[in-house]
């Protein structure tokens, strides 16, 4: 974990103290508290429509708070002083399509004002292997690339906070390491890193996180602390009569979902409820088999469980 | 061959489903793009409320300065200038040479100097007539005043013939011919009083455009965001956003002049600096209403149809294709507002009639005005978006 470095002694980048946001009176963020310091990845992790883009852009001063403070290093105001520290990545693309790579990154850095701007770009196009794709317009380059444009035209100056708003969605697996190497190695540098994400495997590489689920924060803590916190195991079963497997289940109160994965059940239940399950797969006759929870069920676990918010 | 039939009618059954689908998904599309909608309402209102109740091709209200001779003829004149019905202000009981003094000044559109009756009868009774008179005429905007012009010749020679019947039959006299000097465009070329307010409809609807795209371009693709947290100001934003479109301007006004005076010897008389100054003012504040109309839009096609319900009134009211003293005084209130209407009197003061700063600098205060407004307004309404 960057963070334990000595040579950065950690600094508060974000204080959220109850900070909510409301569309007149729907509730679109619940009152949420969390701090991020500099060197750490904190992930705001949850299912789609949890209320990660909608922090995310509070963060980044573009939807105002509606209720709560938000200081950004030490300051609750959003001067051009607190703007030069943040780097921003929304989910589409923020780079204009019809310049090439180079062109948009001289904009950032001249917006900047980064002094010897040139050499700072081809170093931050070194870095993220986009030196062959520095004449290339935007609207020409893959997804991926495009993303790591994106990516090096936000860390160009330097900031000290980066927030990423699903900056891996749509990519593939090699794509997705490619992007992750980049923030932790912005990370390890002392930059304190923002990341929303619905992806469990990127959750887990996250130091602190924040689980959102409609709208509220369930869990917080480090990614395994939420997930123990979710209480949950998610088992798949299969037995030659699925159609009456599937109604039974739900005999077991425990039991939160039950999804039809192919020719087994993928089934959602509560950890103390794990001897009840086992007998009702004997009696059954099903085969039983353990596998990796997914973001949806932790959302599904903390929302049916109307887990202690934190 | 029934079975065909059958078939054909329920392949012609499917098709108009899916032709419904289709069509109910666009209806539905349309509807709940509120602005678009509302703009496909209001841009034919505007059209037929302008056209019906604004636009008219009949001048009415041309200025006139009535100098010289005696008063009863200036009188004899200036009430059948009256009779005719195009004109409404009436100057009269000036000195020689004075009507055309205000000509010259662009307080009147028609000067007429009277000559003295002692220059041509001993006879008291001469002195009721007007005597060979000279009407100037401002041709910087020829339609404005071609048609007041030749109702006012034919109003006064038939009236003068009605009077000198008796003396006109028996020969003993000739009425006078009237001389008329088209001031400022000898030849009478629409081309030449075209050409100066072509420049501002030229800059004012690509500056609009340019302007409204702006911002709705950035919104529409995304990269609005990036701005918005980025280290930079309204002001800056909206400074450096609109100097590219300034410079466009520059380069279009200089093409309009150049093929005007290259292909239609169209003159400069008065400062060609002053001319370009005053198009990139008029660039300027159409740039920034443009910039306006962006922060409200959400995308590029309600940007245009903005654009286009806010220029077609502008063109229509601004005197460049309809005489602006023919619309009712509503209209002319309405017109006075854009800033088109201004920059269209000011290049004809400038080209055609040679007017200076000091003189056609008048016609650029309201611009300014508007600049200031308008710069204001999208300056708050980019912070706003900013915030």
């Amino acid at each position: 974990m960057s963070i334990a470095d000595p040579f950065f002694p950690a600094t508060t980048l974000i204080s959220a103290k109850n900070i909510g946001v409301s569309y007149g009176n729907r509730i679109a963020l619940q009152p949420l508290s969390f701090e991020v310091i500099s060197g750490e990845i904190f992930g705001l992790i949850g299912a789609n429509g949890g209320g990660k883009t909608t922090t995310l852009r509070v963060l980044s001063g573009l939807l105002p708070t509606s209720v709560g403070q938000l200081s950004l290093f030490g300051q609750t105001g959003r001067e051009k002083t607190i703007k030069h520290q943040v780097g921003y990545v929304s989910q589409s693309t923020s780079l204009y399509q019809d310049l090439t790579v180079r062109e948009n990154l001289n904009f950032h850095a001249g917006v900047h004002g980064i002094e010897n701007h040139e050499a700072a770009i081809e170093n931050v196009m070194v870095l993220f292997d986009l030196k062959p794709f520095a004449d290339t317009r935007v609207s020409s380059l893959s997804g991926g690339w495009t993303r790591l444009a994106q990516l090096s035209a936000s860390v160009l100056h330097q900031p000290k906070l980066l927030l990423l708003d699903e900056p891996t969605a749509g990519l593939d697996v090699a794509m997705r390491s490619k992007v992750w190497q980049h923030i932790d190695r912005v990370a390890r540098q002392g930059t304190g890193v923002v990341i929303s994400t619905h992806d469990l495997n990127e959750a887990l590489c996250c130091t602190h996180a924040v689980f959102l689920a409609d709208g509220k924060s369930c869990a917080q803590g480090t990614p395994n602390q939420i997930f123990a916190q979710a209480d949950i195991t998610v088992y798949l079963i299969k037995n030659n009569d699925l159609y009456r497997l599937d109604k039974l289940i739900y005999e077991i109160d425990e039991c939160i979902k039950c999804s039809r994965e192919n020719d087994a059940l993928r089934v959602v239940i509560r950890k103390s409820a794990t001897h009840k399950f086992q007998k009702f797969c004997q009696r059954a006759g099903a085969e039983v088999k353990t596998v990796e929870l997914s973001m949806d069920d932790a959302s599904f676990a903390f929302l049916a469980g109307d887990s202690d918010s934190v | 061959m029934f079975d065909r039939i059958n078939c054909l009618l329920k392949r012609a059954k499917r098709s108009f489903r899916r032709m419904r689908a289709v069509a109910i998904v666009e209806a539905l599309r349309i509807l709940r793009d509120r602005t678009s909608f509302s703009l496909v309402v209001l841009v034919p209102l505007l059209q037929v409320v302008l056209f019906g109740f604004a636009v008219n091709l009949d001048p009415r209200g041309v200025s006139i300065a009535i100098a010289g001779g005696s008063p009863s003829s200036q009188e004899f004149v200036a009430i059948h200038a009256d009779g005719t019905g195009y004109f409404s202000i009436i100057i009269k009981d000036l000195k020689k040479g004075h009507a055309e003094y205000k000509l010259e000044a662009g307080e009147v559109d028609i000067a007429i100097e009277l000559a003295d009756a002692s220059e041509f009868f001993d006879d008291e009774n001469a002195d009721d007539f007007p005597l060979a008179p000279r009407v100037i005429v401002d041709g910087s905007n020829v339609s404005a005043v071609a048609p007041a012009l030749a109702a006012l010749e034919k109003q006064i020679l038939s009236g003068l013939l009605a009077r000198l019947s008796d003396s006109v039959e028996d020969g003993s006299y000739t009425p006078p011919a009237i001389k008329t000097i088209w001031r400022y465009n000898p030849e009478r070329r629409t081309v030449w009083t075209i050409m100066p307010a072509l420049i501002g409809v030229i800059v004012m609807i690509s500056m609009l455009m340019l302007g409204a795209l702006a911002l709705a371009r950035e919104k529409e693709q995304g990269s609005w965001e990036t701005f918005a947290v980025m280290p930079i100001g309204a002001s800056e934003i909206l400074l450096a956003k609109l100097s590219p479109y300034v410079v466009i301007a520059g380069i279009q006004t200089l093409l309009v002049v150049a093929s005007a005076v290259l292909l239609f010897d169209v003159p400069i008389v008065g400062s060609g600096i002053l001319l370009f100054f005053g198009a990139i003012l008029l660039a300027v504040a159409h740039l920034t209403l443009g910039f306006t109309i962006s922060t409200f839009v959400s995308n590029q096609l309600q940007a245009l149809q903005a654009a286009i319900a806010i220029y077609l009134p502008s063109m229509l009211l601004s005197g460049f294709m309809f005489p602006f003293n023919g619309m009712p005084s509503w209209a002319q209130q309405f017109g006075n507002m854009f800033p088109l209407t201004h920059f269209v009197r000011f290049a004809r003061d400038v080209m055609l009639r040679g007017a200076d700063a000091s003189t056609a600098g008048i016609h650029l205060l309201p611009i300014t005005v508007f600049v200031l407004l308008f710069g204001s307004l999208a300056f708050l309404l980019v912070r706003r978006l900013q915030a």
